[in-house]
């Protein structure tokens, strides 16, 4: 145990002491969000597509705004409306009915600004979901799990690059592969390394999303609130589980690799896989039941069940072993290859 | 020197790398006090064989014996091995020397008090004093042998490989090796030492082990010898009347 935390604390040592690194893997995840949201926001300043039925005076006081869009609503129904456009309104002044698409976030701006336009009236807005199923739907269910399963990839790839791809760049791996420490006391004191650091810098990226979401709550209104402690507890358990996945197959091939660029190099299309099945775990709506055993597809779809507040201890427990145990034959190879002389020398 | 003292052994040695042979049946023993120079030219199998005494590689066929304790037992032979390749004297950049050092001493065994002595020692010796607490990423090329050197020793080994350790050392640094050497030769260490450089072998070897192409062409005493140029006359007429290259 002893030479492990030896080997842990001298690779969380050399971490902190590159300052790059620290930059890539902490810093940046930590503005990635907020930047990304201030982007948003600029963005939001968009015009909106407005159906009316039957309503030519409220159209032409509406068109001198020069975000609105009027259309004619004719005789489409207002899920096939909101679909195309951002709101739909009926009836006549004083009784107007607006119906806003509480999944999308323009047609909620619009049912803000057109309420704030039309101040004196009596005006009825619609939801056309439930609120808190659309709240949830709209803002966590479909982009968290899908960034959260990319922060899972990328969050201990520079660390593993570095810890075994690096070594080899350096030409330090025959030294210490010539030590009296076992190579695989040595593995694991780089992978518990590799695991930390990608806990750290996924929790810099959850730390960049709050504050984006505290710096920009026009984007997300509410979003915050959905996230409680209980709720941040589970996302960590489950990030703290994949990780460990991602970690240990990273780390298998930074072992394989021959320097730290061809690792992160290898680790790229990891991400692309990942990003693609957390979109489709997201899109395809009835997922298999044996899909729900793929490490990515179980984590993107507990990830939207935990926003949802609609996730079971049972649940967790499964994906937090499978996770675990989905990591073992990758950790395994890599300590095998390990104690093969082409390590050093490939 | 007692031919009963011997405390490396290398027995009909061979490795190959894709099919290609890079030693070839090598037998040699080493005794305890003693300096072996290893020479050969570039590819005659110096580094590989270093590597194999090191654990790094696993010998194709044969054995080696460091204290009578053979290979195939399977222990790591780094206790008794300290291993310095000069040519790449590889650090952690962003630790400092005594960082490395003392890392290096942890996986190796060594105590914090035994392994603070010995960097202390050393430091002085080598006169690493005044860096031994900066980054190694800005170290000059003798900085980083010098740090090196001591990271290889630092556990205290009975047999200490050198490959090239004083290329690129200014004056002073090679006195404090040669001083080194001696001072462990005193200690009845036992030295493989290789070199391209006669000058070395004969100021600080007192036996020569020629390898070429994987096999030991000659092995033989240099104390007395004072003249490089004797010595190259030796190693040239060897390598021309090797069987390899008649064929």
């Amino acid at each position: 145990m002893k030479i492990i935390i030896t080997v842990f604390l001298k690779e969380m040592l050399e971490f902190l002491r590159d300052s790059r690194s620290v930059i890539i893997t902490l810093l940046l995840p930590l503005l990635l969000f907020p930047a990304v949201f201030t982007i948003l926001g600029h963005r939001s300043e968009r015009s909106y597509v407005i159906y009316l039925r039957d309503n030519d005076d409220l159209g032409k006081q509406l068109s001198q705004n020069g975000k609105i869009i009027v259309r004619d609503a004719e005789n489409e129904e207002a899920m096939v409306l909101l679909q195309k456009g951002d709101l739909l309104i009926e009836g006549n002044a004083p009784q107007l009915i607006i119906t806003v698409n509480n999944r999308e976030k323009s047609s909620i701006e619009a049912g803000a600004l057109i309420e704030k336009m039309l101040q004196g009236g009596t005006v009825t807005t619609r939801f056309l979901f439930e609120e808190a199923e659309a709240r949830s739907y709209l803002f966590l269910s479909i982009l968290l799990p899908v960034i959260f399963s990319v922060i899972a990839v990328n969050a201990p790839s520079t660390a593993a690059g570095h810890l075994m791809g690096g070594e080899k760049e350096r030409s330090t791996l025959e030294a210490l592969f010539g030590t009296l420490t076992s190579r695989s006391l040595i593995m694991t004191g780089k992978f518990i390394a590799v695991w930390v650091i990608g806990l750290l810098s996924a929790t810099a990226y959850l730390g960049g999303l709050l504050l984006a979401y505290s710096l920009n709550t026009d984007i997300s209104p509410g979003a915050l609130s959905l996230l409680t402690f209980t709720r941040g507890f589970q996302l960590f358990v489950l990030f703290l589980s994949l990780i460990f996945l991602t970690g240990a197959i990273e780390l298998l091939f930074s072992t394989f690799a021959s320097s730290s660029r061809e690792a992160i190099l290898c680790i790229l299309p990891l991400t692309v896989l990942f990003l693609a099945l957390s979109y489709f775990a997201q899109e395809l709506g009835d997922i298999p039941a044996a899909a729900r055993y793929v490490p990515v597809v179980n984590f993107s779809l507990a990830v939207r069940d935990v926003i949802a507040g609609t996730i079971d201890i049972a649940t967790m427990a499964r994906i937090v072993v499978l996770n675990f145990l989905s990591a073992l034959p990758f950790l395994g190879w890599a300590l095998m290859y390990a104690r093969d002389e082409k390590v050093i020398y490939r | 020197m007692e031919k009963t003292n011997c405390v490396l052994e290398v027995q009909k040695l061979s490795k190959s790398f894709s099919g290609k042979r890079v030693l070839d049946n090598l037998s040699f023993s080493v005794h305890r006090g003693e300096c072996a120079a290893i020479v050969g030219e570039n590819g005659a199998g110096k580094s590989t064989l270093f590597r194999i005494l090191f654990s790094l590689l696993r010998p194709g066929c044969g054995d080696i014996l460091i204290d009578g304790v053979s290979a195939k037992t399977g222990t790591k032979r780094s206790a008794q091995i300290g291993l310095f390749m000069g040519g790449d004297a590889a650090l952690y950049g962003r630790l400092t020397a005594r960082e490395n050092i003392t890392f290096f001493a942890r996986l190796n065994g060594v105590s914090a008090e035994d392994t603070r002595r010995r960097i202390d020692e050393y430091a002085a010796l080598f006169d690493m004093r005044s860096y031994l607490d900066r980054p190694c990423a800005r170290f000059s090329h003798g900085m980083r042998q010098k740090s090196a050197l001591v990271r290889a020793i630092i556990h205290d080994p009975s047999v200490i490989i050198l490959d090239e350790p004083m290329t690129g050392l200014d004056i002073s640094t090679i006195r404090a090796v040669k001083e080194f050497i001696a001072c462990e030769l005193d200690k009845k260490k036992t030295i493989l030492y290789a070199t391209h450089s006669m000058q070395e072998v004969i100021s600080v070897c007192s036996r020569m082990l020629l390898l070429h192409r994987g096999r030991l062409l000659g092995d033989f005493p240099v104390e007395g010898i004072v003249s490089t140029e004797a010595l190259e006359e030796t190693i040239a007429d060897l390598i021309c009347a090797s069987p390899s290259e008649m064929e």
